[in-house]
């Protein structure tokens, strides 16, 4: 029973998507398509002349180490900044919808972390954790334990998720709160005079309810964890101690603006975009069908 | 200890100054075929030295660019190696007297001490603009190089005078004598004639070679690897994206 709009002709309906299409193609479909084409050259250094090479800028990198240990990497990084996003906001959305005093109060600034820009983030958390100077590597030092960083892989995977995934949380939570406020409330009783208590009701009554907000948010955090975290790395660890936080976005900008070779960057583009892509049809055709609209 | 700029202090002028092979072909100089030489019995004894030293607690790692610098002007560290840029900072900063020494090298190891190589920035003319600009390029170069600009820029940042007339004016002026240490990085890098090694590096594809070089070291300073290891890796590594650049410049 859905509705339907019917133009007559073709004009009308031609100009009111013409902007849309414009939009897209100048910033979408021209610089992937010029990515497509400079990966298959290898640029000289000051970029006045082009060798064409085909698709060995692609058997370059998928037969480098390197740049398969960044995929790992990668996915690593995302599923820990979606979880470390999602699970506090959706407990926090919780919690504020419970509260009668002061709601707004607590929902404004629980908002606030999203508005600041992720290289700034990136910045703020490097302060606090900065091994010479900062707030929480001091207390740390203090309780016993070094906190180093800039040598230690998995402290340097730990801030970057952490500082990355900081601002989202309020991004998600507002989602999720107001997805909350959709929940029937007479569900709710009802479940309440069963018997049922707070985490049952919870559990099979209002996460299936919020199904549709969560694979949204889903979909969005993988490809933010995946792209828009760049700032951050580039911030704080600038590919970590031996790659261990060099992601896929990251290597690209490397690898094209400081290493200056572009082909290769432009190929690691191709791949980036074939990888989300898919990861993306891969999500809505499998988990969209658990989603209750 | 700790240290500024890693790879330029202790592999690039470390290999300059004890006069052995950075990379083939005099560091690139004469030829684009060149290989990475940097896993030579002199660089691979220093930075196992230096590998020891940091599991010692004696030097301490603080990042790839000069973040060390922090740690020195706090009062942290005794020893601190670094660009001669850095002398402005803590000649404000620091709440200790300090003193300026040559790099220190290890005797009898290659042709110690030869010279050091320069680091920094430089400025580039390109092709294919218009007469006139190319005019205002020469004279915004020539006022750059002249004796008053580059003396004054020297003094005020560190940075080396690039010509022998600044020099010379900057030392007339009694410069040197009131601020003692400034002339110890001009006398490293100007006292001997440089050999084929130690001219300076001419590598394609160097910032991600520098890059991949980062990395190594920090596996060393971890206790990941040794330093052999590393630099081996960095010579297996490095040596592609040199054919690379080869390829692209033929």
């Amino acid at each position: 029973m859905e509705k339907r709009v019917f133009f007559k002709g073709w004009l009308l309906p031609l100009l009111l998507i013409a902007p849309q299409i414009l939009v897209s193609a100048v910033f979408f479909f021209y610089p992937a398509g010029q990515a497509v084409w400079q990966s298959l050259f290898i640029p000289d250094p000051f970029g006045l002349s082009m060798q064409y090479v085909g698709l060995g800028n692609f058997k370059y990198l998928l037969s480098d180490p390197y740049y398969r240990a960044s995929f790992f990497t990668t996915g690593l990084f995302s599923i820990l900044v979606t979880l470390v996003s999602m699970i506090p906001a959706l407990f926090l959305a919780i919690v504020a919808d419970r509260l009668i005093k002061g709601a707004g109060t607590y929902r404004t600034m629980l908002i606030w972390p999203y508005a600041v820009a992720p290289a700034i983030a990136g910045v703020l958390w490097l302060f606090m954790f900065n091994t010479r100077v900062g707030v929480v590597s001091w207390y740390l030092g203090n309780l016993g334990y070094d906190w180093n960083h800039v040598l230690n892989g998995s402290e340097a995977m730990g801030l970057v998720v952490v500082s990355s995934a900081w601002g989202r949380i309020s991004y998600n939570f507002l989602f999720f709160f107001a997805a909350l406020q959709s929940v029937p409330k007479s569900i709710i009783e009802a479940a309440a005079i069963d018997g049922a208590r707070f985490w049952r009701r919870f559990w099979t009554i209002v996460l299936p309810l919020l199904s549709p907000t969560t694979f949204f948010l889903l979909v969005v955090n993988v490809v933010y964890a995946f792209f828009e975290t760049f700032g951050v790395i580039h911030t704080i660890t600038s590919g970590g101690p031996q790659q261990s936080t060099t992601i896929l976005v990251y290597k690209v900008f490397a690898d094209g603006f400081v290493g200056q070779d572009l082909g290769s960057s432009a190929a690691q583009s191709v791949i980036l975009l074939v990888v989300v892509g898919a990861l993306t049809v891969f999500q809505f055709k499998y988990i969209e069908r658990r989603v209750h609209y | 200890m700790v240290t500024a700029w890693q790879s330029w202090i202790h592999l690039e002028n470390f290999s300059a100054y004890h006069d052995v092979p950075f990379a083939s072909k005099d560091n690139g100089f004469s030829g684009l075929d060149t290989e990475l030489q940097v896993n030579g019995d002199a660089q691979i004894a220093h930075l196992t030295a230096m590998g020891q030293w940091a599991k010692d607690g004696k030097f301490i790692y603080t990042g790839r660019r000069n973040e060390g610098g922090a740690n020195f002007r706090a009062g942290e560290c005794a020893l601190f190696t670094e660009s001669s840029a850095g002398y402005a900072g803590i000649k404000s900063e620091a709440k200790f007297a300090f003193d300026v020494r040559p790099l220190p090298y290890w005797e009898g190891v290659g042709n110690a001490p030869q010279n050091t190589i320069i680091g920094g920035a430089s400025l580039w003319v390109m092709e294919g603009h218009e007469e006139e600009e190319y005019k205002g390029a020469g004279e915004f170069l020539s006022y750059l190089s002249s004796s008053d600009v580059q003396a004054k820029w020297h003094q005020d940042t560190g940075y080396l005078p690039i010509t022998a007339e600044a020099s010379a004016a900057t030392k007339a002026s009694g410069f040197y004598e009131e601020n003692v240490g400034t002339e110890v990085a001009v006398i490293q890098m100007t006292a001997k004639a440089p050999t084929a090694n130690s001219n300076g590096l001419r590598l394609g594809s160097f910032d991600q070679i520098r890059g991949i070089i980062d990395e190594e070291l920090e596996a060393i300073w971890s206790g990941d690897k040794s330093a052999k290891d590393a630099m081996d890796s960095v010579v297996k590594r490095g040596n592609p994206l040199l054919r690379r650049f080869e390829q692209a410049n033929r």
